[in-house]
């Protein structure tokens, strides 16, 4: 485990830190292609047989693409789908802001949190699959924001600031809470619903190696961590205030229409911060786990604001990343 | 070693139940149970443990009870969790009792037990053959030392000693939980009972059985990888909230996609080659290469992808 935190005075500050941040944790770099629109850059960033391009550029944003190697100055089997951290026009970033990395060599796992404007939160990560079978080289990456998303919109139910969430629960024990994002964000980690595509997987099982997107129904699909949802609904423990940390799963549907999971995020759970600030670090044992909003914390909303109204904020819905300085 | 797996046969007046509860008793003993109470004087034969639990510092009660009736064809174990005991109490008034009805056999059984200090679950093939199941003791609560008192669970298939048996269609193993196995309606087949903080005994909500979608039935491994999904309870308690209790220690959902009963799953370990091994060759096998070994086993006669559980015999 590795951990490191800064001050970034832009996206290509912090594109910088990444860089060096991962270099010393063994990963070659070299130059990218350059991102657009202009004024932008990338690296080129391997390990094994996983490479990644992270770069930044005038949207602006810091992006995140995967790919199996490198050739040249672009990815071999570049991801179509990409996240990115990025500045909405609608409530832009005021730089300089804060970052902290998360790094795990057991299973390759890498989390960036930034903290701006004072109660804001993105994240953007990427790691390799620790799940036997899957085919592909098992690179996963996700982020606040879709790659598709402009970032542009301002008002209404475009402003690209919001996240929009949705919640519900049934007395047989059913329930969920995420972000449908629509214009919004997406928050990262696989979590939403809905059709924003800010998480991908490099896997086989159906068919040829290929980039599994999220799609609902469709084969080759990636689902939002269904497996929890009901105890995102349940938690915090009315009974002790209990904060659970629950796992993060990636599971892909089948062409039979069944479902596996094709990724656990090591080092990544999510939980209800109810009771919990961003940067509180919980110790279970020997383990520490550094406590973020997935966007900004809330606790009037607890679930968030759904469409069409959207919300600042995340409600209690909450990241907590391993920790391990 | 905290796992038995065998067989016994029985016969008028030395029904095989007797002979399981037999079984249970020497496992329990030699892992790190005391036994208050075995009385085998009557027809319902009772055994009573208690532990000091894994920590050392628990005291954690527990008992079966054989319960049968030739007329009705039916022979059963109870099992139930208890907070004390007093000696001069039957079975059924001890503190805090609850009973869970397991059904059992009295010509022939082959079980499958695993017990650790703080709770013994079990598994009976039985008849047709079904598989009917227990779980009796302590589970593990998302708690800190302290916050949770008496973390118990009694679950088997019916509510106390209801007078069915085996070869009742209608009953489930204990793992699906409140809502769990219908979608449409409460369990009440299969008994999961949980003792909460406030000291009541309530079925919860079972993941990943109560769930949106698909998970608990609709799983398929990778590849020859099965992957293993801890059975969480929760429930939710008002408006807003609710609890996530903790997690059963030891019993794991598994898919049945492409699975069997009775299969074992190497966990680690070198691998081993199980062709032409029983259940108990393949975890004695597993064990001595290095690995975990868990029995996948299903739920009575239902051999669909969600009924199944991986049992792990350490």
């Amino acid at each position: 485990m590795a951990y490191s935190t800064g001050s970034a005075s832009s996206f290509s500050d912090l594109m910088t830190a990444i860089v060096n941040f991962l270099v010393t944790q063994g990963y070659s770099d070299t130059a990218g292609v350059a991102g657009s629109p202009t004024p932008s850059a990338s690296r080129l960033l391997s390990k094994g047989d996983i490479s990644v391009r992270v770069g930044y550029d005038a949207q602006p944003c810091c992006f995140l693409f995967g790919g199996t190697g490198v050739s040249g100055t672009a990815l071999v089997n570049p991801s179509a789908t990409y996240a990115k951290i990025g500045s909405p026009q609608a409530q832009p970033i005021t730089f300089p802001i804060t970052y902290e990395f998360f790094y795990s060599s057991t299973p390759e796992e890498f989390y960036c949190v930034i903290n701006y404007n004072g109660d804001k939160y993105q994240h953007l990560h990427f790691g390799k699959s620790d799940v036997p079978d899957i085919g592909g080289n098992g690179l996963w990456l996700s982020g606040s924001y879709s790659g598709a998303q402009t970032l542009a919109g301002t008002s209404g139910t475009s402003d690209q600031a919001k996240m929009y969430m949705s919640a519900s629960r049934s007395t047989q024990g059913s329930g969920y809470v995420y972000p449908t994002p629509y214009a919004g964000l997406c928050g990262g980690y696989f979590l939403n619903d809905g059709g924003w595509w800010n998480g991908t997987i490099r896997c086989g099982l159906e068919g040829a190696d290929a980039w599994r997107v999220k799609a609902n129904n469709s084969a080759g699909g990636l689902r939002n961590q269904f497996q929890a949802d009901s105890l995102m609904m349940a938690l915090p423990s009315l009974y002790n205030e209990a904060e659970v940390l629950l796992p993060l799963q990636v599971n892909m549907q089948r062409t039979d229409s069944l479902f596996t999971p094709v990724a656990i995020l090591r080092g990544a759970r999510m939980f209800r911060m109810d009771n919990t600030s961003p940067g509180d670090i919980i110790t279970y044992g020997s383990d520490q786990w550094k406590c973020f909003p997935l966007y900004a914390r809330n606790t009037e909303n607890r679930n968030g604001v759904n469409w069409i109204t959207g919300a600042y904020h995340s409600g209690t819905v909450g990241i907590a990343l391993r920790y391990d300085p | 070693m905290g796992y038995a797996i065998g067989t016994v046969t029985g016969g008028l007046g030395d029904e095989a139940h007797y002979k399981v509860l037999a079984a249970i008793k020497t496992l329990a003993e030699a892992n790190g149970w005391t036994t208050l109470r075995y009385d085998t004087s009557g027809a319902d034969k009772e055994l009573i443990l208690n532990s000091a639990g894994l920590s050392g510092t628990e005291d954690i009660y527990i008992g079966f009870k054989t319960y049968q009736s030739v007329p009705s064809n039916y022979y059963n174990i109870a099992v139930s969790c208890f907070t004390g005991y007093i000696a001069g109490n039957t079975f059924e008034l001890q503190p805090g009792a609850r009973l869970s009805g397991t059904p059992c056999h009295n010509n022939a059984v082959t079980y499958y037990l695993q017990a650790n200090a703080q709770r013994i679950v079990g598994c009976f093939k039985v008849g047709t053959p079904v598989y009917t199941h227990f779980y009796v003791g302590k589970f593990l609560p998302y708690a800190r030392p302290g916050e949770f008192p008496s973390p118990l669970i009694s679950g088997a298939s019916f509510d106390g000693k209801e007078a069915r048996r085996f070869s009742d269609t209608n009953i489930t193993f204990p793992y699906y939980g409140y809502y769990g196995f219908t979608s449409s309606s409460p369990q009440n087949y299969g008994r999961c009972y949980m003792r909460r903080p406030d000291g009541v005994y309530a079925q919860q909500f079972h993941v990943p059985w109560t769930v949106s979608s698909g998970l608990s039935t609709l799983m398929r491994p990778p590849g020859a990888n099965y992957q293993l999904q801890a059975i969480i309870l929760f429930n939710y308690d008002d408006a807003t909230k609710g609890n996530v209790w903790g997690e059963l220690d030891g019993i794991t959902h598994i898919t049945g996609f492409n699975n069997g009963t009775e299969n074992v799953l190497q966990q680690g370990g070198t691998p081993v080659d199980q062709t032409g091994m029983t259940p108990l060759q393949a975890v004695d096998a597993i064990l001595a290469a290095g690995g975990r070994a868990h029995v996948v086993l299903q739920d009575n006669g239902r051999t669909g992808f969600g009924n199944f559980i991986a049992m792990e015999m350490k």
